[in-house]
């Protein structure tokens, strides 16, 4: 799990952004448990107080959820996982209009475009 | 808590520290950091009373320094400490016997970790080595609190890079660290804590991880402001 | 035992193992010396005999007569015997020294060890004292066996006709290092240990003064010494001062000079302990 992170944003948020993307990507399963605080610390090179802070935030989030002396498992609510994943594409979208605002360009050669990345996408896979 | 109460320390006509107060608690990494000759190793050396101060007080947990406090505080300097000629087992055994709180089962842990052999003699052994023989005297004791200075200095970066791994380890699980550094891009994200010194005083003291979040700098960005500007 | 009393034990014997090679050393270096001492100048003398009985063609019992017979006191007063005393007595001077200042200037700074140990640091100022008095002690003890053996050996090696009769405590009485190293005369004896301890405590602190104030403590320490130096001889000027030289018995002289020696041993403890526990820079 090695994790470039960027210096200037906070560690736990950059910590969370991560554990995003595998429940939205399905690599993490609903109910799967997650690694320790310590364990992921010492992954991922980082101060335990910090991967603290970022599962506090997660489970006030519901993104995961712990039961007394046992690992914190992921979310076994669909409908949160269904919302991460709204969420997700949303703020995508928003970066990639707003990104792509400065050019005039229709719907519909928008869509092709698209459609041809996302074609792209499937075939690097 | 280690509590440093506005200590003031000369030396000859040098005033090095001039009104320094600042806490280090359990649980926390705290980073003293400062360009060389800022009073960072006096710092630590006034905690530990081996070095006098002309004002001030020092409080471990409510208490000022006694003998007993060396059962709960552990300093690691940036020299090697024990007898040239002991090997590393004879120097294990040497805090066995004068520390009740050394920790047998973390030193053999420790001693793996770093992949020391017992038998070399510490004469022979390379600096990067040296340096991880003070880090296992000092990481075996169970104690609250660890002070280490510059750590890093002078060390090759394999061995940089195992004692970075030190940070986020259970060897400093739940205690108090206390660190000086001058270089501190590498720890950056280990540290909770960051006491810039200029001048003899504290110039910033603050969270490293609420910096980030309320004005998107880093440690160093902070650093460079103090020091460049 | 309690477990203050057991730190000691061990500090002093890692401080006696951590000298035991300077002090075999010593102890070697005396019994090789002493007993070369003890052979050459009996195969000198039987070579002066035998020289003599040739050169005036005579027989051994007339050289005998002529040329006295052997004492033992030849072998006391030669070099053989002397020599390896002045190197012990400098040898442990200079440890006096070395005991301290090898734990900042070694190859590595074991002081921050010893001084962050769980144990009060006078236990680490006693035990480096009681070492050096287990050393100084010890070669006293050898060489005063060393003594004994070597009168058996001279006895044994001299016909009892030609071997002076003088015994053996007579001749250690009447020599000059014996009388200061052996208990042959208790007050003379209590007097130079009483010194001596006196002189090995100013000397560590001058050094702990000197840890501590740097230079400034060195200087400070030299005017102390000066200072105990003045305290020790001041009371056999008093009669001097008082205009009559007889005010007071020898024996009333020594009582006073014995207090004032012990209470600045006392006063060298008392500020040594100070300076190592609050004072001393690392």
């Amino acid at each position: 799990m090695a994790l470039i992170f960027n210096k200037r944003d906070p560690i736990y948020m950059q910590v969370m952004h991560h554990f995003r993307r595998l429940i939205v990507s399905g690599e993490l399963k609903p109910g799967e448990e997650m690694p320790s605080r310590r364990q992921l610390a010492n992954q991922m090179k980082i101060n335990p107080n910090t991967v603290q802070r970022a599962y506090s935030e997660m489970e006030e989030q519901r993104l995961i959820y712990t039961e007394a002396n046992t690992p914190s498992k992921v979310t076994e609510d669909p409908d949160i996982v269904k919302q991460l994943k709204k969420e997700w594409l949303d703020q995508a979208l928003t970066h990639f209009v707003s990104a792509i605002d400065p050019v005039d360009i229709s719907l519909d050669e928008l869509m092709t475009m698209i459609e041809e990345k996302l074609a792209n996408r499937k075939k690097g896979n | 808590m280690i509590e440093v109460n506005n200590i003031y320390k000369s030396f000859g006509k040098k005033k090095v520290l001039n009104g320094v107060s600042f806490t280090a608690v359990k649980g926390e990494i705290t980073c003293l950091v400062g360009v060389n000759g800022v009073g960072k190793t006096t710092i630590l050396n006034a905690i530990m009373n081996l070095t006098p101060l002309k004002k001030g007080s020092i409080l471990i947990d409510g208490k000022p320094l006694s003998v007993d406090s060396y059962n709960h505080i552990a300093f690691i300097p940036d020299a090697a400490i024990m007898l040239p000629n002991m090997t590393v087992q004879e120097a294990m055994d040497f805090m066995k016997d004068y520390y009740k709180t050394w920790n047998g089962n973390r030193a053999k842990e420790i001693v793996k970790f770093f992949r020391l052999n017992p038998s070399d003699r510490i004469s022979n052994l390379s600096k990067g080595n040296q340096a991880k023989v003070n880090l296992l005297m000092g990481l075996a004791l169970d104690v609250e609190y660890i002070l280490m200075d510059e750590p890093f200095s002078g060390i090759d970066i394999f061995t940089r890079e195992q004692i970075t791994e030190v940070f986020s380890s259970r060897l400093v699980e739940d205690r108090g660290v206390l660190i000086t550094t001058h270089e501190i891009q590498d720890i950056e994200h280990l540290i909770d804590r960051v006491i810039l010194l200029d001048n003899g005083v504290v110039y910033k003291d603050f969270n490293a991880e609420d910096m980030r979040e309320t004005e998107g700098k880093s440690v160093v960005d902070v650093m460079r402001e103090v020091y460049n500007g | 035992m309690s477990h203050s009393v057991k730190s000691f034990i061990k500090l002093t014997s890692f401080e006696l193992e951590r000298i035991s090679k300077v002090f075999f050393g010593l102890i070697g270096f005396t019994l090789i010396s002493n007993l070369i001492g003890y052979i050459f100048p009996i195969l000198r003398f039987n070579q002066d005999i035998e020289e003599y009985m040739i050169s005036q063609n005579i027989s051994v019992e007339m050289a005998h007569d002529a040329l006295g017979p052997f004492s033992f006191d030849r072998v006391l007063n030669s070099g053989w015997i002397a020599f390896p005393i002045v190197i012990g007595v400098t040898s442990i001077g200079l440890y006096a020294l070395f005991t301290w200042y090898r734990e900042w200037f070694g190859k590595n700074t074991f002081a921050y060890r010893l001084f962050m140990l769980p144990v009060p640091r006078t236990q680490v100022f006693f035990s480096k004292l009681v070492t050096i008095y287990i050393g100084i002690y010890s070669l006293i003890a050898v060489q005063m066996l060393s003594v004994f053996g070597g009168y058996q050996l001279t006895n044994w090696l001299i016909a009892d006709a030609v071997m002076d009769p003088n015994p053996l405590i007579s001749l250690i009485h009447s020599n000059f290092l014996f009388a200061y190293l052996f208990p042959v005369d208790t007050g003379l004896y209590f007097t130079i240990n009483l010194i001596g301890l006196t002189g090995i405590l100013v000397v560590f602190t001058i050094i702990l003064l000197e840890r501590s104030y740097a230079l400034k403590g060195f200087g400070l320490g030299l005017m102390y010494a000066g200072f105990v130096i003045v305290l020790g001889i001041l009371p056999h000027f008093i009669g001097e001062f008082a205009g009559n030289r007889y005010l007071l018995f020898y024996s009333e002289l020594m009582i006073i000079t014995y207090i004032l020696l012990a209470l600045a041993s006392i006063g060298s403890i008392i500020w040594s302990r100070h300076l190592i526990n609050r004072k001393i820079t690392i």
